[in-house]
């Protein structure tokens, strides 16, 4: 009953947000497609939130997150910044390299976050994902030489460690 | 008390300028991008990260110029879904060519599987 109350509440402020007005019809009408939404969709919805070690240390996550999202912005923007470059040249300096890199994640949405990551920051690109060997298949558009490439698989070891922290 | 307003308009006029001149760069730079890179790949990184740069800066310099109201939080909400679908769809994208190799690779000689 909490997670139905919870999904109609959060489907109620979204439908009030695309209204753009707050009004008795705007607020019976949300209230009827919501309820069904969170009656229909709620089990569901829950089950693929899978917060590390439930919902009793989420105040502590709280700092993780706003972490992840300021790493997550920084790196998008540094990425875009090089790539952009790249496309600008008069004779393009890339060098593409394929790679892969093992990870000790679990959950399918630790790996469908650090796969956000990846293709979002330092020109990585997360190509595929092997469920057997639990590796990364990483293309990358700048890597000059194999110091480099163990550099950037650094930074992605520590984008792996706060994600972890937060979702199994 | 004028003086102030005037300020603070000009420093939000200024935030705005910032934001979609940056947004433009970036959003050219996907143009160019997608005409200039060599492969699918290469192509593909610049779908994802400056597309999305761009899209982010464009929507920042609204929010900036439409002030605290409903539009913001669409587009905030908007926002989101774009951080959220366009990394997801680049990915499939690159999944389906390594796959079923529907796309011939121009590998170089320093690409390789370690």
């Amino acid at each position: 009953m909490k997670k139905k109350l919870l999904t109609f509440i959060i489907t109620l402020a979204l439908w009030f947000v695309f209204a753009g007005r707050v009004n008795i019809e705007v607020f019976l009408l949300g209230t009827i497609i919501c309820s069904i939404i969170s009656f229909m969709l709620a089990e569901d919805l829950f089950k693929l939130i899978q917060l590390k070690d439930g919902t009793k240390d989420f105040p502590k996550k709280i700092y993780y997150i706003f972490m992840v999202i300021i790493a997550f912005i920084y790196d998008l923007f540094l990425s875009a910044f090089k790539v952009s470059k790249h496309a600008f040249e008069i004779k393009p300096s890339y060098s593409p390299r394929i790679v892969s890199i093992k990870t000790s994640l679990i959950g399918s949405n630790s790996i469908a976050i650090l796969a956000n990551f990846i293709t979002f920051t330092q020109g990585s690109l997360a190509m595929d994902f092997d469920h057997i060997n639990k590796q990364y298949l990483i293309h990358w558009i700048d890597v000059h030489s194999d110091d480099e490439e163990e550099r950037k698989k650094t930074r992605i070891r520590k984008h792996h460690t706060l994600v972890a922290k937060i979702v199994n | 008390m004028e003086l102030v307003i005037d300020f603070i308009h000009s420093v939000r006029q200024l935030f705005v300028f910032v934001f979609f001149i940056t947004g433009t760069y970036f959003l050219l730079s996907t143009t160019v991008g997608l005409i200039r890179f060599p492969n699918l790949y290469t192509r593909l990184h610049a779908g994802s990260k400056c597309l999305t740069a761009g899209g982010i800066s464009v929507f920042m310099g609204c929010i900036v110029l439409e002030g605290i109201s409903f539009v913001s939080l669409k587009l905030i909400v908007i926002m989101i879904f774009l951080f959220i679908t366009n990394p997801i769809a680049i990915h499939v994208f690159a999944s389906f060519d390594n796959n079923y190799n529907l796309i011939f690779k121009t590998f170089t000689k320093k690409d390789f599987d370690k």
